[in-house]
Parts: structure tokens; C-alpha cells; sequence
């Protein structure tokens, strides 16, 4: 049977709807950057602070929370995607930083539902640390305790996936600047 | 450390963040404003980084979703034993507790009703925490039908006759623990906001994937929050009817 107490979990000096309200439009927001799905979203944030409601209680260090919630919500993601696929993990010396040349004004130009389908079609195990990376003030070694993979792992994700979100997002900006022209 | 070693640095730099502060970013900051074509590489990456993180920020949170968590945690914590909240007491009987626990798993270990509290608990919660976005909106009940068998969502169900005698609003698939979930519509006529027309709720699964479906006949009622429910099995399906209203609403359309 599993453990609830009036503080839902948490900490002394942490009650839970504090907690909630800190956090829960980031973790949704998180998990709507995973899963593309409103619902789906909904469902691995109520699941995070059920869990924490359950075993916050064991988290003895108050200042780790955050990652706690943000690493909680990752694994349940990855618990329900089930994807057993091995993800070949790159050094940093590998990654090329040539970024492609995508204008601040064109991403301007787009809403939040078009850079999220772009992310979608980024590799899988890049997402989620690209997500993190523009989401959150997080230093890269929080990101790193949040995906629970190196911080050299996480870097060379990092560029690897803002650069492949940057290509598509360019290349969907020339697509619709080339049918623009042809209606012109 | 050259132009092109300092982009390898400075991809990874986010200003307004605790990167200003990281010594690992110092020196090619530094060399940034001593080289022309750097410092205009990084200003332009400073604002596709920007104007980037401006979008994932704006991503919308649905509204209700924190009273939903909240309200949940008051549940669990209303139905949890007074017991269980006293942990100086049961340490105390802690040896005499375990064998009770011990005995009553045995006799009351997890059986099929838990699996169908909470596909009926899911279903509600989908509809309670905010109006249900539809795959398709039609009032046609036999369109409704054929989409769903279209997109292998169950589509051969039985619709209470009373149930059948309110307009259809439309469908959507939705899913649990990866199976198909068909969601059929309905308005009473009862429902006063346009915008919003939808206020009977049907959710027909494949009667196999909920353990502890109730046996043809022995419909459940469940009140869940603001919305009654009742549960049924026919043929090969099971059914959870919600409505927005007692338990005497729902049983006017079962």
C-alpha cells in the first residue's frame, strides 16, 4: 500500500500545492514537448506528483526536487514509449556545431505548434534533451541528472538536436517561401 | 583557442542563464569580442536561441490541469486509512499488523475490479478535466459508427436505447494501456452552453482488456466528481456511460 501523507510526500517545509503550483505548467510543458499530446501530457504530470505523493517522502535533500519531478516525468515518458531501441551515445570532439543559417525573424514567424512538430520529427533521443535545453534554465549537469546520462552524453545531444530543429525549421521557412513565390 | 573552437563552446551558451557565470564559457566570450565574425556568429545564435525559447515557453497549459492534481491528491488522501497516517501506532503493532496484512493480501490480493476503477476513473477524468477535443463532429450516429470501424476503434456497439433518442455531437479515439477506446458524444438537450454541446459521454473498449468488467446485467453506477457514471457489459464490450449530473441523470439514458 503505498504512502500519503498531509504534505502529499514532500519534505518538511515543502507542502504539495506549493509544489504544484511551481511546477506543474513546466513539467506539462515538458511532457507536451515529449509526447506531442495535450492528454498524454496531462496524464505524465498528474502521474509526477502522484508519484511524488507517494515517495517524495524518500527525497532527503529539499533543493533536488526539481530535478526529482523533471527526472520522474522522463522516466515514465520513456516507461510508456516501451522503446527498447539503443541509442548510440556521441563524445563531445564528435559534434560538428555548424548550425544552419535560420533567421531570428523567420522562427518569429512561427507559433509554438510548429517548432514542437519540428522537434517531433527530430531523432527521438534528442528531444527530450533540446526540450530541457530551451525550456529551463537548467545547468547541463541538472539536464544530465534529469535524463540520468552523462553530461558529455547530454551536450553532444544537445547540439546534435538544435541543430537537426534548426535544419527542419529552415527548410520548412524555404518550402514556404518557394509556394509563396509560385503563387506570386 | 581559435574562432572555430570557441563556436564549439559557445553553441552551448544560453545568456540570462547560469551559463554568464560558467568559466567553461569565459574565454570564448572573451574571444568573441576581439573577433568581428565570431561576435556576429554568436549575436545571431543568441537570437535564434532566444526567439526559440520564447516558442517552447508559450507552449499553452490547459486550464484546470492543476485543480485535477490537486483535487486527485485530496481523494487519495480522504480514502487513505486513518491508520496509515499514524506511523508511531503502527510501529507499535507493526509485528501483528504484518501478519494481518499478510492474511488479508492473501485473501484480498489485487483482482479484476481494480483494472475496471480505473479505466472508468481514466475515461471520466478525460472528460472532467477539460471539454474533449473530437476526431470527428458530426450528429450522424451511423458516420459516427463507420469512422470508428475505419480506424479499428471499436465500432459494432450497442447504444442504450434512451441513450440513442439524444443527438449525437460526434466521436474520438482515445486509448488505454494501448488498446482502442471508442468515444461517442451525445447532447441532452439539457447542456446550455453551444460552445460546449457535448454532455453524455459513451466509451465502449473490447470487454477482454478490462479485468473485472461487470458481468452482462450487473450495471454499476460510480459517481466521479461532478459526473455520474454507469458501467456495463454486453457482448463482447464493455461500456462506462458519464454524464455531467447525479446518479438519477445518468439513469435517464441507460
Amino acid at each position: 500500500m503505498s504512502h500519503i501523507d498531509e504534505r502529499g510526500g514532500a519534505p518538511a517545509g515543502l507542502d504539495f500545492e506549493t509544489l504544484v503550483e511551481r511546477y506543474y505548467r513546466s513539467l506539462y510543458q515538458f511532457g507536451f514537448s515529449l509526447t506531442q499530446s495535450e492528454s498524454d501530457a496531462c496524464d505524465l504530470t498528474q502521474q509526477t506528483f502522484y508519484i511524488w505523493a507517494t515517495k517524495g517522502h524518500q527525497l532527503r535533500d529539499v533543493s533536488k526536487v526539481k530535478t526529482w519531478l523533471f527526472t520522474t516525468l522522463h522516466r515514465e515518458f520513456l516507461e510508456h514509449r516501451r522503446k527498447q531501441t539503443r541509442f548510440p551515445h556521441y563524445e563531445l570532439s564528435q559534434v560538428n556545431c555548424e548550425l544552419p543559417q535560420i533567421s531570428p525573424a523567420r522562427i518569429n514567424q512561427l507559433d509554438s505548434g510548429h517548432v514542437l512538430h519540428a522537434l517531433a520529427r527530430v531523432d527521438q533521443v534528442y528531444q527530450a534533451p533540446v526540450a530541457l535545453f530551451y525550456l529551463e534554465e537548467y545547468s547541463y549537469k541538472e539536464i544530465a541528472e534529469v535524463l540520468e546520462v552523462p553530461m558529455g552524453t547530454v551536450k553532444s545531444r544537445i547540439a546534435r538536436g538544435i541543430a537537426q530543429l534548426q535544419k527542419l525549421l529552415a527548410s520548412s521557412g524555404a518550402a514556404d517561401q518557394a509556394r509563396k513565390e509560385s503563387r506570386e | 583557442m581559435n574562432s572555430q573552437e570557441a563556436k564549439e563552446i559557445l553553441v552551448f551558451y544560453r545568456p540570462g542563464s547560469a551559463d554568464e557565470h560558467d568559466p567553461e564559457f569565459a574565454e570564448a566570450l572573451a574571444l568573441s569580442k576581439s573577433d568581428a565574425d565570431l561576435g556576429r556568429w554568436l549575436q545571431d545564435q543568441i537570437a535564434v536561441h532566444q526567439a526559440l525559447r520564447s516558442r517552447f515557453q508559450e507552449i499553452p497549459v490547459p486550464p484546470g490541469l492543476k485543480e485535477q492534481i490537486l483535487s486527485e491528491r485530496k481523494a487519495h488522501i480522504a480514502t487513505a486509512p486513518r491508520l496509515q497516517r499514524r506511523a508511531v501506532l503502527l510501529a507499535t503493532v507493526v509485528a501483528g499488523v504484518f501478519v494481518l496484512l499478510a492474511v488479508t493480501s492473501f485473501y484480498f490480493r489485487p483482482h479484476k475490479g481494480d483494472s475496471l476503477a480505473e479505466f472508468r476513473g481514466r475515461m471520466a477524468e478525460i472528460t472532467l478535466r477539460a471539454y474533449p477535443k473530437m476526431d470527428l463532429e458530426t450528429n450522424d450516429l451511423t458516420q459516427i459508427r463507420q469512422f470508428l470501424a475505419n480506424k479499428q476503434a471499436p465500432g459494432d456497439y450497442v447504444v442504450p436505447p434512451a441513450l440513442a433518442k439524444a443527438s449525437g455531437t460526434g466521436c474520438a479515439i482515445l486509448k488505454w494501456r494501448g488498446h482502442p477506446v471508442s468515444m461517442i458524444c451525445f447532447n441532452s438537450g439539457k447542456n446550455t452552453d453551444p460552445s460546449e454541446p457535448s454532455d453524455l459521454f459513451l466509451f465502449v473498449i473490447d470487454r477482454t482488456v478490462v479485468a473485472g468488467a461487470p458481468e452482462a446485467g450487473a450495471a454499476q453506477f460510480a459517481q466521479l466528481n461532478r459526473m455520474g457514471t454507469v458501467t456495463w457489459s454486453a457482448g463482447d464490450k464493455t461500456y462506462v456511460l458519464g454524464g455531467y449530473g447525479n446518479e438519477a441523470f445518468i439513469r435517464q439514458y441507460f
